[in-house]
């Protein structure tokens, strides 16, 4: 999947990604937007690329006060935006959002679901990174 | 809330896939600017506002190209073109982090936008404020405003 998405993942530091949760993936299997990107593999990879923050952005990072941080996103067909389409991310309580494209919000979720989690490690095992969760270094 | 870590960085669940931002056309259309939309095509500015890289639009509402309809009905398209100019800038995204007190902008057709902050974070532009910031395109930023900008 995303020969181009692989080769960035694989070479890179400092990434953020933003993974859909099971519930994230449910209604977008359901949307438009999924069809959409079914029928056009260019799509599907700038989607992906839009997940991917450029640098390492921790929740305490973020503030009440938004941020603009860049994406993989750099393929003309779908953003022109100098250095990466970007996401905004703001803190609102004590929940961290990330707004897209149209005003959408997306939330930081507590659950980690076992779907997004094989999706995590299909994307990093592919690009031969080495993970651990963060419970590893408390062993 | 614990972040997710590996050696490549950090992992933030999220609770929905996010959208790629569209052109400033089809956005205009869905945040109902359709003033705008019609100005713009009118003018033959749409793949210009489409297209241009690092652009912010400080785009009026309906309402705000309702109240201003009678004076720009008999204008020529362009001068209605550098109307619209007066509320393009080229070269910046000017996302809300960026515009502080006193920011000036240089607009398309000339001219600077002058930014002031007021109470409770609310931005405005020259005269006019925003409604809505920040609503992201694949090439820039729209900011939603209640009234056409003058330049001084």
């Amino acid at each position: 999947m995303a020969p181009e998405l692989l080769t960035a993942l694989s070479n890179a530091t400092n990434i953020t990604i933003l993974a859909p949760s099971n519930e994230a993936f449910t209604k977008f299997a359901n949307s438009t937007l999924a069809q959409k990107v079914a029928s056009d593999p260019g799509l599907l990879a700038a989607v992906l690329q839009y997940h991917v923050l450029n640098g390492t952005v921790t929740a305490s990072q973020i503030t009440n006060q938004s941020a603009f941080v860049h994406t993989l996103l750099q393929n003309e067909t779908y953003s022109n935006v100098t250095g990466g389409q970007v996401v905004e991310a703001v803190k609102i309580g004590n929940d961290t959002v990330f707004y897209s494209g149209l005003l959408m919000n997306a939330t930081v979720s507590q659950a980690v679901g076992c779907q997004s989690i094989f999706l995590i490690n299909l994307l990093l095992i592919s690009a031969g990174c080495k993970f651990h969760w963060w419970g590893d270094s408390h062993r | 809330m614990q972040d997710v870590n590996f050696t490549g960085g950090v992992i933030h669940i999220v609770d929905s896939v996010l959208m790629v931002p569209e052109n400033v056309y089809d956005t205009a259309g869905a945040a109902n600017l359709t003033a705008l939309r019609g100005a713009a095509n009118a003018t033959d500015l749409l793949n210009t506002l489409n297209e241009t890289p690092d652009i912010t639009i400080f785009a009026p509402t309906n309402e705000a190209f309702n109240s201003v309809e009678d004076s720009l009905k008999n204008v020529a398209a362009d001068e209605l073109k550098k109307v619209l100019g007066y509320h393009v800038v080229v070269g910046t995204v000017g996302y809300s982090s960026i515009l502080e007190n006193g920011t000036t902008l240089e607009t398309s057709s000339g001219g600077n936008l002058t930014v002031t902050l007021g109470e409770n974070g609310t931005v405005f532009v020259n005269s006019a404020k925003v409604v809505v910031p920040n609503v992201l395109v694949a090439n820039g930023v729209v900011h939603v405003i209640d009234k056409y900008v003058h330049t001084r």
